[in-house]
């Protein structure tokens, strides 16, 4: 068994062998799942000292044939983008274990599902045959449904619902468009790297189609506009560990998919590419806009996750080096982030109340600790200077215009107007003006939530100052897919 | 050895950052006998100070390669910013001897009465100003000199206001603040047009180059920088942010006045070869660093304070520095500027002492104060009128200035984009219904909440609504139909129906 087998099936071991724990064993249960948790970190911390960022194949590969008729491989390999995505997934797991303490009810079905959709995300991430990455993307699927319908708040039933009816859905556009490549492939094989040079044997029209199915496949989770109508209900109604999961990583797997796919189809990605910047534009206007409007924290965090995913769409869409980077940027930007909102978020109305944003006020002075790192992390929201985020956008805004010029800085100069404005009326209504009555017996981040929302402010801070360390890891595996794309067709 | 060189602004960041958090996390280093957090503070200065006395020791001993990069920075196109640090040479002796001096400060800091709002604050911006003093002295290129430059300022303005809370210390901090600006004005255009002409921000590397630009940019290059070089190190004009300096307590007054304006004199130590390529730059540094020696000195006589006195001191002994560059005589520059560094120093901290000794057998009178001319006793009093000099050509036009703007904002800007200093900046719950998000006025407000509220229709109506909800209920529908079809065709009738048919198809 290789290194990256031993990270995968870990978390699906270990559900295993809870599913032999008595109920009642809470202690035991949370015990076994810290271990688990902190060996994956611990191996992905490894990988990362181990990985050699000027190679841009996979790497640490594992390969066996499961079904040789088909073609079908168990493949896992890490490359300069899954590298960083596994390490932001453990780390996230294990600071989504840290808050898990909330979850008061079937406490070992709820850790066996936990680890369960760390095993899938995981897999899509480690996997290098697009068969394994399909079984391990609706893995997690129906272990989040499970999260969203069990530990869920009082919308649940519903919002798990709408989560399936879409993201099942757009699995099934993705499960069409693999065949169709599949069919395409010379030596009948599942392996990424064979699906590479499909465009070689596929018709152009062929190509769109099979490119169009993937976007709504990977759209859905993405979320691309108009298929984001889960995100919102799903993230409001998701337990906080989930919703740390969910807005963190799950989100980026669109994105991981959409970049794995698109060298494939250079000259489906150009026709498509004036959909795909509209896509992105709009997005990012309609996300700010909606998160304008809303009146609880919850609801405007998931509408911004709208806006802020967009601009890995307008990256991607710009089909040129530097936006791929403020793509994969944003990716890892808003991966620590939102995971770090959320966690203030769902920490907040554990100790104030779920409360509209009017009716709080004067956090400041109530709850130091959280107004410094919500201060923090909301400027770092906005793109400020010196924040991890800040390098992300103005990369993907950089590639944006230098593929449409003007048109390009009208929209983004909107899209970021319109962010500021709604994310300062959130720092305004929050943390000043007079206390309100219901707000008496609040009570400050306990230490490890403040650990927690510190650890992941300061890391936003110091890839702020420092994006090359994750720029020089993804570089040449970036390269390859703009080489791929940009190649004469 | 040279990889020591990157713990020394290191440390006693890491202090400031660990005080810091025990001030915004309640943790122990907050005590209200403040001890740990001076305990913090001098650990970390003297280690400091003992890793920058080993550097300096290797240094001599010649057991250094010179430089320490620890990684690039930033990299685009051509722009490659390195972290850089050097380990040979001024700049390592100079650290160790501001890392003692500074190690001394919190040990004076931690003994020094200090009312009100206690010490923590004080050895946090101790800890921040000697962090950002050590970058600034051992960086080897611009962009890691300009940091530790602009936050020496930060420091500076928060360690001046810090002291009494009084609105005489906040105007002296502000002052400082402006006029270290505009240094800092010349000291970024001289960065920009060196990365410009050489493509390279390594100061070894413009050294090196200077044969391959023409005599205008390097003289230009030099006007630019001697402009940042006056300014940090109190020079006429700007001297009169020194003397402001004395409404801070006596610790930071010390690092403040005594070892602050020298890094001016560093930088400029440290282009010693563009001012010698540079005739007009060195002609000016001159006669402005002599202009400052008289100022200092006539002015410095009519004080009759003692931190006041010592302040126009300094500035005297620094334009002397200056006259010594410009005449050539770099190494004894060099040497004056550690030596005076490390007196004036002493002299601050001394200060309680003289005033004890004063109060005992009373001062003696001043044989050499200017009284012979009244008209220059009365000059030297009001210190040739610089302030009013600085106040009429720097602090009042950008008072007028952002006066101005002020009331363009308020009548004009505000006016159309919705008057957000009511809404928002005084007091956004009160200025609005209380439980209502408040909409904002103005045209871009108006714009963006029409647009808001359309969107938010289509969302909930098209999005959420019709593929959501909908398919929730017409999924619900089909189900019931289908349990419909499966109920009647698990009818006896219908299953007969069904396998006669069967049978009528399969024969």
């Amino acid at each position: 068994m290789g290194i990256l087998s031993l990270l995968l099936w870990l978390p699906a071991l270990s559900a295993l062998v809870l599913s032999f724990f008595a109920n009642h064993q809470h202690s035991a249960i949370r015990g076994l799942s810290c271990c688990v948790l902190t060996a994956e970190l611990a191996i992905t911390g490894w990988l990362l000292l181990q990985f050699d960022p000027l190679n841009p194949s996979a790497q640490f590969s594992e390969y066996l044939p499961l079904s040789p008729k088909f073609g079908s491989t168990y493949a896992l390999g890490v490359d300069g983008l899954s590298l960083p995505m596994a390490v932001l997934t453990s780390a996230l797991s294990l600071l989504a274990w840290l808050v898990s303490d909330s979850i008061k009810k079937h406490i070992k079905s709820y850790y066996i599902c936990f680890l369960l959709l760390n095993f899938g995300v995981l897999g899509v991430f480690l996997a290098q045959d697009w068969a394994v990455f399909y079984i391990c993307w609706e893995t997690s699927l129906i272990c989040l449904f499970f999260l969203l319908n069990r530990w869920g708040g009082k919308n649940r039933h519903q919002a798990s619902l709408s989560f399936a009816l879409y993201t099942m859905a757009g699995s099934i556009f993705m499960l069409i468009s693999l065949i169709a490549v599949y069919e395409y492939v010379p030596e009948h094989s599942s392996l990424l790297s064979s699906m590479y040079y499909v465009s070689k044997y596929m018709p152009e029209n062929l190509q769109i189609w099979a490119l169009l199915g993937f976007l709504l496949g990977f759209g859905v989770q993405l979320p691309v506009f108009p298929m984001h109508g889960w995100l919102t209900l799903a993230l409001e109604e998701a337990p906080i560990p989930a919703g740390i999961l969910l807005a963190g990583v799950v989100l980026n797997m669109g994105a991981y998919g959409l970049l794995r796919v698109v060298p494939s189809f250079p000259e489906a990605v150009h026709s498509l590419q004036p959909l795909l910047m509209v896509l992105a534009f709009f997005g990012m206007l309609y996300g700010g806009l909606l998160a304008w409007r809303q009146t609880t924290l919850k609801a405007m965090l998931a509408y911004s996750c709208i806006s802020q995913m967009s601009v890995v769409l307008l990256g991607i869409a710009s089909l040129n080096r530097i936006g791929l980077t403020g793509a994969f940027l944003q990716m890892a930007a808003h991966g620590i982030l939102a995971a770090a909102l959320w966690l203030l978020a769902g920490s907040l109305g554990e100790h104030a109340g779920l409360l509209r944003l009017p009716d709080y006020g004067s956090l400041m002075r109530l709850m130091p600790r959280f107004a410094g790192c919500a201060i923090l992390l909301l400027f770092a929201a906005m793109g400020l200077p010196g924040s991890l985020n800040f390098a992300a956008q103005l990369h993907a805004f950089i590639g944006g215009y230098l593929q449409w010029g003007g048109l390009a800085m009208v929209c983004l100069s909107l899209s970021w107007l319109i962010s500021a404005a709604y994310l300062l009326r959130t720092m305004l209504l929050l943390f000043t003006g007079p206390d309100t009555n219901r707000q008496i017996s609040v009570t400050d981040l306990n230490t490890k939530e403040l650990l927690a929302a510190g650890l992941l402010s300061a890391i936003i801070i110091g890839f702020g100052f420092w994006p090359q360390l994750i720029t020089a890891l993804s570089q040449n595996a970036l390269n390859k897919i703009h080489q791929q794309i940009s190649a004469p067709f | 050895m040279d990889a020591l060189v990157i713990l020394i602004p290191l440390l006693p960041l890491l202090a400031a950052l660990w005080l810091t958090g025990t001030v915004l996390c309640g943790l122990p280093g907050n005590t209200p006998n403040n001890t740990l957090s001076a305990d913090i503070s001098k650990g970390a200065l003297m280690l400091a100070a003992f890793l920058a006395i080993a550097l300096a020791a290797a240094s001599l001993l010649g057991k250094n390669t010179g430089s320490f990069s620890v990684g690039q920075w930033l990299g685009s196109d051509t722009l490659n910013i390195r972290i850089n640090y050097q380990s040979n040479g001024l700049p390592v002796f100079l650290a160790a001897l501001f890392a003692v001096l500074l190690a001394m400060a919190a040990q004076f800091t931690a003994g020094c009465f200090l009312p009100a709002v206690g010490k923590t604050p004080l050895h946090i911006g101790l800890c921040l100003f000697a962090s950002a003093i050590l970058q600034l002295v051992l960086s080897a290129n611009a962009i890691g000199t300009l940091m530790g430059w602009q936050l020496t300022a930060f420091c500076a303005l928060g360690l001046t206001v810090y002291s009494h809370r009084c609105l005489a210390a906040s105007a002296s901090g502000l002052t400082i603040f402006l006029v270290q600006r505009t240094g800092d004005a010349g000291f970024l255009l001289g960065a920009g047009l060196t990365y410009a002409w050489t493509e390279n921000l390594n100061w070894a590397h413009l050294s090196s180059q200077l044969h391959t630009l023409s005599s205008g940019q390097v003289t230009s290059i030099g006007l630019c920088y001697l402009l940042a070089i006056l300014a940090q190190s109190a020079q006429l004009p700007f001297s009169i942010w020194l003397p402001r300096t004395i409404d801070s307590t006596l610790p930071a007054n010390a690092i403040l006045a005594a070892l602050m304006p020298h890094t001016g004199i560093y930088l400029l130590l440290l282009l010693q070869p563009v001012f010698e390529e540079a005739l007009l730059p060195r002609i000016l540094l001159g006669v402005v660093g002599f202009s400052t020696a008289v100022y200092g000195y006539f002015t410095g006589l009519a004080q009759t304070a003692a931190r006041n006195a010592l302040a126009y001191a300094i500035a005297a002994q620094l334009g002397i520095m200056c006259l010594e560059a410009s005449l050539g005589f770099w190494q004894l520059a060099a040497w004056h500027l550690c030596a005076h560094a490390a007196v004036r120093f002493w002299q601050f901290l001394n200060l309680p002492v003289l005033q004890a000794a004063l109060d005992e057998t009373g001062a003696r009178p001043h044989t050499s104060r200017p009284t012979a001319s009244r008209r220059l006793f009365v000059a030297c009093l009001q210190g040739f009128w610089l302030d009013l000099f600085i106040g009429w050509t720097l602090i009042r036009p950008i008072r007028r200035l952002s006066h101005d703007l002020a009331f363009f904002d308020r009548h004009i800007v505000d006016q159309l984009t919705g008057n957000p200093q009511h809404r928002l900046y005084l007091n956004p719950v009160l200025a609005q219904p209380a439980g209502t998000l408040g909409n904002s006025g103005g045209l871009p407000g108006k714009l963006t909440n029409s647009a808001a509220a359309v969107l938010q229709w289509f969302d909930k109506q098209l999005a959420l609504r019709g593929v959501g909800k909908s398919g929730i209920d017409y999924g619900r529908k089909l189900g019931f139909i289908a349990n419909k079809i499966e109920r009647l065709l698990l009818g006896p009738r219908y299953l007969a129906l069904v396998v006669f048919i069967t049978l009528l198809v399969a024969f």
